[in-house]
């Protein structure tokens, strides 16, 4: 829905009382606006006024539109686009295959479209994941070095009954 | 690799056309055999990208979608936007039949994004496509009450043999709709002072003149025209022709750089619209190879017709099926689950290259 501030462009949005209250306390809240907008009407229409910036934008917009993929239906396009301009509203029950991709449009999800075996160059390639052949109760973690051991309060008692203070300072451990 | 040799424009939707009618042909079944999860196969594009990289090599050009920057400020714009028009519609008391957006759509006749290939052990990259893009534009027009009026549609060229034939399917429906099929008699297929002055003393003031006569308005009522910044549009040539010859009509412009967040047209409509002409061109393609392959022309033999006269005869077709799926003032809105329901039914006959015919459907309710 096209949005503008706290209203919108529906009739009903238009010809409420919250936006001809809006309208009534112009002349206080925007006296400036009010005065353009309430100038007598004559037949001469003037455009609006626009920067070079703004000139070029509308004279020569961006190809950004929004493209869905070409086998989504129409009609999930239409209960999509709808759902996303009325978000008040409750979702459609649909049916989850078509999602939105990076660029905004639908895609298709479905596992149909899964491209798990085919003939590359007269060779057939399958794709399809292949089970784990590890047992399922062998552990997958990387074995390391163990490294609980290495601070110097491991001493080097080889039996030497010699210099206390030797043995004490000596690293036993790498 | 025959169409990359013959250096035709190739685009996704062309290729997933060709690739569907020759399993619709040889392989019909693989459309019907549910997957585990209960899918179905339609060759979707997504399909389409992975078999092409794999299978050629090829790879298709994603199109990119930069967001759009608004001003800080957009919020108060929009805002004093929609009062400007509330305003005008309360002091002229215009109701909602008398209030209309238009906007013009480029559409091309190539459908879908371009195809670009890079051969094995090559770091040159080409891009199959047309540096000259065909297409042409259609102006479309929304009013408040959720009324769509007949398309004018613009080509560019000086005669009339720049636009499509009288024998085009769908035409006589068209013309019959009072569908506008104009020359720009420019280099462009965009709108000039003539075409929108024929689209106003055509389409535009007849609407208005009739729906006051319904709802037994005078003559003098104003009517609400709610328009984009373009420069034909808000060059001083037409507002004064139109100050001049229109006088009941008044012209509101979208705030510049805002469409995208306050013109009907591009906010509810243009994105329906843009999908159901794919569709069209996409089952147009899938036909025209299924039928010869039907006829016994050998795969390697067929031949694809990419001629701007043929394309553009077929935009008639196109333009129709748009015109006739989008034209219900409340479909969407009242008989939401009613087009789930239909939606779902189809979906389990809807073919790849059908859902034209899925379409069709809702164009027998009646709200």
């Amino acid at each position: 829905m096209c949005k503008g501030g706290e209203f919108d462009l529906s009739f009903e949005s238009l010809t409420s009382h919250a936006t001809r209250q809006a309208l009534r306390e112009l002349p206080t809240t925007d006296p400036e606006f009010f005065a353009e907008i309430s100038q007598p009407r004559s037949c001469a229409h003037v455009a609006p006024a626009l920067s070079p910036e703004q000139e070029a934008l509308e004279d020569d917009p961006p190809d950004d539109e929004l493209t869905d993929d070409s086998d989504v239906p129409f009609l999930e396009v239409c209960a999509h686009h709808h759902e996303s301009l009325n978000p008040s509203l409750p979702p459609l029950d649909t049916t989850h295959v078509y999602i939105p991709n990076e660029t905004g449009g639908l895609t298709s999800t479905a596992t149909a479209e899964d491209t798990l075996v085919e003939s590359v160059d007269g060779v057939v390639v399958d794709v399809t994941p292949q089970e784990d052949t590890l047992p399922s109760h062998r552990s997958k973690r990387n074995c390391r070095r163990n490294v609980l051991y290495s601070k110097e309060w491991w001493v080097d008692n080889r039996g030497d009954d010699g210099n206390e203070e030797e043995d004490n300072n000596d690293e036993y451990m790498e | 690799m025959k169409l990359r040799e013959a250096r035709l424009p190739l685009t996704l939707v062309t290729i997933r056309g060709l690739l569907i009618a020759h399993l619709e042909h040889f392989a019909p079944k693989i459309f019907t055999t549910p997957s585990h999860d209960g899918t179905l196969f339609r060759c979707s594009e997504v399909f389409v990208r992975k078999f092409i990289k794999r299978s050629l090599n090829w790879t298709i050009r994603a199109s990119t979608r930069a967001g759009r920057k608004f001003p800080k400020n957009s919020d108060d714009i929009l805002r004093k936007a929609a009062l400007r028009i509330a305003y005008v519609i309360k002091h002229e008391d215009i109701p909602s039949g008398l209030v209309a957006n238009s906007d013009q759509t480029q559409v091309v006749l190539a459908q879908g994004s371009d195809v670009t290939y890079a051969p094995v052990n090559s770091n040159q990259v080409a891009t199959i496509g047309s540096e000259e893009k065909r297409a042409f534009t259609v102006l479309v027009t929304l009013t408040n009450d959720g009324l769509l009026l007949p398309f004018q549609s613009i080509h560019k060229g000086s005669t009339s043999g720049s636009l499509p034939s009288k024998d085009a399917k769908s035409m006589p429906e068209a013309i019959a709709a009072e569908f506008l099929f104009e020359s720009s008699k420019t280099t462009t297929y965009w709108s000039t002072q003539e075409t929108m002055r024929h689209f106003v003393d055509t389409i535009l003031a007849p609407h208005f003149e009739k729906v006051k006569k319904t709802l037994g308005l005078p003559l003098a009522q104003c009517s609400l025209w709610l328009i984009d910044c373009w420069s034909v549009h808000r060059s001083k040539e037409f507002l004064t022709w139109i100050g001049l010859h229109h006088t009941t009509i008044i012209v509101i412009f979208v705030p510049a750089g805002l469409t995208g967040l306050f013109q009907p047209c591009d906010v509810g409509f243009q994105r329906l619209c843009k999908h159901s002409l794919k569709i069209s061109a996409h089952d147009d393609f899938v036909q025209e190879v299924l039928g010869q392959l039907k006829n016994g022309v050998s795969v390697s033999d067929v031949v694809i017709d990419t001629t701007l006269r043929v394309l553009r005869n077929r935009t008639v077709n196109w333009l129709w099926v748009a015109f006739k799926a989008l034209n219900k003032p409340e479909v969407v809105k009242k008989v939401r689950n009613l087009i789930l329901y239909i939606y779902h039914i189809c979906s389990q006959l809807c073919r790849p290259g059908e859902c034209v015919k899925a379409v069709n459907l809702t164009s027998l309710l009646r709200v």
